[in-house]
């Protein structure tokens, strides 16, 4: 039987969520034991999240926000990470740079003794990541960038964040990206801000030139779109629909979505009336919330 | 802890419940000897006895699971019981079925109390019916045991991992390459003006090399001595420092040893500028730094290279430390023959092998550390007639006979005098030294001394002035304490 291209939306958005939930076990367990295996896993799950990436980067931002209940290290840092692969493809950086930084972004944790974001200062954190990515034995380029982009993700362009030194340094571009890929998350987690998207991006345009680097959030803007892939959206007409893909262009962005019959339920596909239609930025519309 | 044999024939008769098909063990034969084909005996008597499984040997050393279903499965219990922490499946069974194996697993591995939350680590591989499990190494206290089946069991796994690892790798850079071979996309969904300053950020990293990575990294290192908040001890520091400083020399890379020396001392050199945990950091690296052990090592680095003369005479100066006569004594005692070849020859680039410096060196020496010596001095020299290296001639003075010593009469201090063989060498440091680089503070992202307020060439002074004495060994700790206004 031929699914329908609205069937194979669904089933994307579903696999998605699913190849989510696996990396996460995956990453689970690394926060403790051998210091070169979480390289070597994170390395998997990276190329893995840029493939994903390279078709459809909506997909990943979706799952992180959808995902947003999750506390622990390994679901921030692969939200990070999603985000992150999001911001470096439409970047256009080079693949090894695009390794780079999503690993940065997978392990910018690592060495954190517990279990829990927030649950220690991010300068104990980026301390610790210096030491516990170094223990690896490992020192070629895209090392050294993981390290400098793990222990200053949260020193900010200008600066004046954590950790506080005497001798402040200026942030490899990796960690620029990585700050605004890690705060977003951290402003839309439950557990910290727990921030709607549009919110989020707010409060991050209002340090732009200071904590971030301008450019990088209008490039976040347009990665995360007006909503992520799996929010429902509901129109003015009342109308309710689950989006399935955000694509963008230099100018313009597109949600394809699925019209959601009475009841919102997306474990059981039969609930959903599948009425494909698309929005445009002209259309009205107010994030309903998130699936 | 439940032998082997048990758990497996728990397992099996969990996984033959519900296989329609045959476990198969595939191990490499050939590779581990006799004792690997009596394990792989009793493996197959155990199989075979519990429902006539057929085990055949192939040499692809990988445990894989044909057709068929696997319950969900007490096998990853059955084995962290047994003490496997990790172990590499290969099976080619339905999707669904292992995931809910992967489910069952990592749920076990949840529970911190359990054996089972060792069994951590897997690693699957997306895509349509190959989805893959492994898990690696195994308990230690097995393979520590005297002998019998449970270490022959935990050889064999070993044995498996080794053969999955090797395979994963290669898929691993298989896929890396495949991943670098694709080109660029270009830069999208941005307004055209956001467009050159993203460019110029990513130029940046287009155009960062291995070297200039890691002078950020060292920059970064020397920075996070000055935390407010330290995480990180002296020790930690010193690890991470002769770890970079170790790359720098694998890579000779010398200019960057010499500023990264330079920003070390910039830091040891007391002042209100810097707090007493970032002096007690950097002191403790420079010890450890110049400990004979890694002088020893940094002679070796020397001694690879192709041309000697192109180590800056202050690095190797710095080396030496405050007393080289002691240095030498410490280093000649603890280096093998090969490594005082490199020592002496490290040394020569300060003294000359005719200076007085090296009577008064080896008279203190033990016997033996003293007959090495010489024995590696008199190859130097060999050396040194058939093939004349471009060494330093420094002026050798005669002894002053009322002092009584050749060296103290020499003075160390003198070769700050003869500075002039020193701009040859190194002209970055003089200008460095006058205050004329202009260089200083982009060579320095770390120190922004420009940031209190104070004045430059006044701090700049002042840190040289020290610099110089602790190069010297005359000032170390000094200045502790001096107005920086």
């Amino acid at each position: 039987m031929t699914r329908s291209p609205l069937e194979d939306h669904l089933a994307e958005l579903l696999d998605a969520n699913r190849a989510w939930g696996k990396a996460h076990q995956l990453l689970s367990p690394i926060w403790a034991g051998n210091p070169n295996t979480p390289r070597y896993v994170s390395k998997r799950v990276a190329i893995r999240l840029l493939e994903i990436a390279e078709q459809r980067s909506d997909l990943l931002l979706g799952m992180s926000l959808m995902n947003a209940g999750e506390t622990g290290i390994a679901a921030h840092s692969l939200k990070v990470a999603s985000v992150m692969s999001g911001l470096c493809t439409y970047l256009g950086l080079s693949p090894r740079h695009r390794l780079d930084s999503v690993m940065t972004a997978l392990l910018h944790h690592l060495g954190q003794s517990t279990g829990v974001v927030g649950q220690q200062s991010t300068s104990a954190v980026a301390q610790r990541s210096l030491m516990a990515l170094l223990l690896s034995k490992h020192s070629d380029e895209g090392h050294y960038r993981q390290v400098l982009g793990a222990f200053q993700h949260g020193l900010t362009m200008d600066g004046t964040g954590v950790p506080k030194m005497d001798f402040p340094v200026k942030q490899h571009p990796i960690s620029l990206l990585l700050t605004v890929a890690n705060d977003f998350i951290e402003l839309c987690a439950d557990s910290v801000a727990g921030m709607d998207i549009n919110d989020a991006l707010q409060h991050m345009s209002v340090q732009a030139g200071k904590r971030y680097h301008p450019n990088l959030i209008s490039l976040l803007k347009r990665v995360v779109g007006p909503a992520p892939v799996g929010s429902v959206l509901q129109l003015k007409s009342g109308e309710q629909l689950l989006v399935t893909q955000y694509t963008a262009s230099d100018d313009d962005w597109t949600l394809e979505t699925v019209a959601l019959s009475a009841r919102v339920e997306m474990r059981r596909l039969k609930d959903l009336s599948l009425i494909h239609s698309r929005i445009q930025p002209k259309q009205v519309f107010e994030v309903f919330n998130a699936v | 802890m439940i032998p082997f044999q048990k758990v497996m024939s728990a397992v099996l008769h969990d996984v033959l419940a519900s296989m329609s098909k045959c476990l198969s063990l595939d191990l490499n034969k050939g590779a581990a000897g006799p004792e690997f084909d009596l394990l792989y005996k009793q493996l197959r008597e155990e199989l075979t006895r519990e429902g006539a499984v057929e085990l055949q040997i192939s040499a692809s050393g990988e445990i894989s699971i044909g057709a068929g279903h696997l319950s969900q499965s007490a096998l990853g219990t059955a084995l962290a019981n047994a003490g496997v922490r990790e172990v590499m499946f290969l099976p080619d069974l339905e999707v669904d079925d292992l995931l809910e194996f992967l489910q069952v697993t990592t749920a076990l591995a949840a529970k911190p109390s359990t054996p089972e939350a060792d069994l951590i680590s897997f690693w699957y591989e997306m895509g349509p019916r190959s989805i893959r499990i492994v898990r690696t190494s195994l308990e230690a206290k097995y393979l520590s045991s005297a002998g019998g089946k449970e270490k022959h069991i935990s050889e064999l796994f070993l044995h498996l991992v080794g053969r999955g690892e090797a395979s994963r790798q290669q898929a691993l850079k298989t896929k890396l390459a495949e991943l670098e071979g694709r080109p660029p996309c270009a830069i999208q969904a941005l307004r055209y003006d956001d467009h050159s300053a993203i460019e110029t950020m990513l130029d940046e990293m287009r155009e960062e090399t291995e070297g200039s990575l890691r002078r950020q990294f060292t920059a970064t290192l020397m920075a996070a001595m000055s935390v407010h908040d330290p995480v990180l001890g002296g020790q930690d520091f010193v690890f991470l420092l002769r770890r970079v400083v170790n790359d720098q020399m694998a890579s000779g890379d010398w200019s960057d040893v010499l500023k990264t020396i330079r920003n070390l001392e910039f830091l040891v050199e007391g002042s209100t500028m810097r707090s007493e945990y970032t002096l007690e950091m950097a002191q403790a690296c420079k010890v450890r730094l110049r400990s004979p052990k890694t002088i020893i090592e940094f002679s070796l680095r020397v001694h690879e290279q192709e041309d000697a003369s192109l180590v800056p005479f202050k690095l190797v100066r710095w080396f030496l430390g405050d007393d080289p006569r002691e240095t030498w004594k410490q280093c000649a005692t603890l280096a093998n023959d090969g490594a005082l070849l490199a020592l002496l020859q490290l040394f020569e680039v300060c003294f000359a092998l005719e200076h007085p410096f090296w009577g008064e060196a080896f008279e203190t020496l033990d016997p033996e550390v003293k007959r090495r010596s010489q024995t590696a001095m008199t190859a130097v020299k060999a050396l040194e007639k058939d093939e004349p290296s471009i060494s330093f001639e420094m002026p050798v003075e005669e002894p002053d006979s009322a002092d009584g010593s050749a060296f103290d009469a020499l003075d160390w201090l003198d070769f700050e005098a003869d500075e002039e063989h020193v701009n040859e060498l190194d002209a970055s440091l003089v200008a460095f030294l006058d205050g004329t680089n202009s260089r200083f503070k982009k060579d320095k992202p770390g120190l922004s001394i420009n940031k209190r307020g104070e004045s430059v060439p006044a701090l700049m002074i002042e840190h040289l002035e020290a610099l110089e004495k602790s190069l010297m060994g005359a000032g170390k700790g000094s200045s502790r304490g001096r107005n920086d206004s």
